[in-house]
């Protein structure tokens, strides 16, 4: 019986759980920006700073950067945010390809209240500051 | 012989020394003028009708085109290139000599009957947000060094960028950036 309770809940738990990305790469195409490594990581820092303190921020296992931290919605329900920089490929208009990346922000758990918009605004700050920096190219592919 | 090489080394190095410190980056400008009207197009659309491209959609074309934009092939190149259909805006400017500008550009919050700044920093241009007394009367001196002191910060914050460095340098640069590019 106890062990049917819990499945039970847990089968709740894993069912609430739901996950979205946030990219400014889609099927119509999207910009690439090529920087180096290091200013998109102090990018990625910067832009989930705003949102989660940096003392609760975790660098991803991943070899591109990468950061991860929480966000609550109430007492128990969390969602993780995970803001990344994935290498890919840009062309200019001349067809000269560059090396870059592309900044995507996803989450996942079970506080969509909470982590959509979070999720939105960081990658709304980074495509921002990406913007600025007037590096971006034509998306090609991701390496 | 070391003495001639020495007579000759030394004016020769001058010379190139010279040379490099007065080669400086592409020269900045600044004119100002009112917005007199505003249109939500695409980027091809405002090719095709010649207006000045700027932002980061100028950046991407004039990079590669000197700054000769206009006309079908380079409508054709920014279609078949950059692909997607991201909207532009297309603003009408007349400026302080009375001049009528339409540039296209992707930042959306300008309006009617502000006074905007429109930059050109070598081939790229940008336009921007100002205060009204840019466009109430000429600007004198000081505003103008004021403006083009900001667009060279700008500059030298992206390049600061494009190149990377210490976390340090990066982290000053992003904050230029922000505050003189936007």
């Amino acid at each position: 019986m106890k062990f049917r309770i819990v499945a039970l809940l847990a089968s709740i738990f894993l069912a609430a759980c739901t996950g979205s990305t946030v990219t400014s790469v889609d099927k119509h195409g999207g910009n690439v920006y090529a920087l180096p490594a290091e200013v998109v990581d102090r990018m990625l820092v910067d832009a989930m700073s705003a949102e989660i303190p940096k003392g609760e921020l975790s660098r991803g296992s991943t070899t591109y950067p990468s950061y991860s931290g929480e966000v609550m919605w109430g007492a128990i329900d969390t969602d993780t945010i995970t803001a990344a920089a994935k290498p890919a490929i840009g062309r200019k208009v001349d067809g000269t390809e560059v090396d870059g990346f592309v900044f995507e922000v996803s989450r996942y758990g079970t506080a969509p209240a909470t982590g959509k918009p979070t999720a939105k605004r960081i990658h709304a700050k980074l495509q921002a500051d990406a913007e600025l920096t007037g590096t971006g190219t034509a998306f090609v592919k991701f390496k | 012989m070391r003495e001639i090489l020495v007579r000759l080394f030394l004016p020769l190095s001058a010379i190139l020394f010279a040379g490099l410190s007065f080669a400086g980056p592409p020269s900045l400008s600044v004119r100002y003028g009112q917005i007199t009207g505003i249109e939500v197009t695409t980027k091809e659309s405002a090719v095709a009708r010649n207006a000045i491209i700027g932002g980061v959609i100028g950046i991407l074309v004039d990079d590669s085109f000197s700054g000769a934009l206009g006309g079908a092939t380079a409508g054709f190149l920014v279609t078949s290139i950059i692909e997607g259909d991201r909207r532009v805006y297309l603003y009408t400017i007349i400026m302080n000599d009375g001049a009528s500008v339409a540039i296209a550009i992707e930042r959306p919050d300008l309006a009617i009957g502000h006074c905007a700044a429109l930059e050109q920093d070598g081939k790229h241009i940008n336009l921007r947000p100002v205060s009204s007394v840019h466009c109430e009367k000429e600007s004198t001196e000081q505003h103008q060094d004021h403006r083009l002191e900001i667009a060279r910060k700008c500059r030298i914050a992206r390049d600061q960028l494009s190149v990377g460095g210490s976390s340090q340098a990066i982290d000053q640069a992003l904050h230029d950036m922000r505050a003189y590019c936007d």
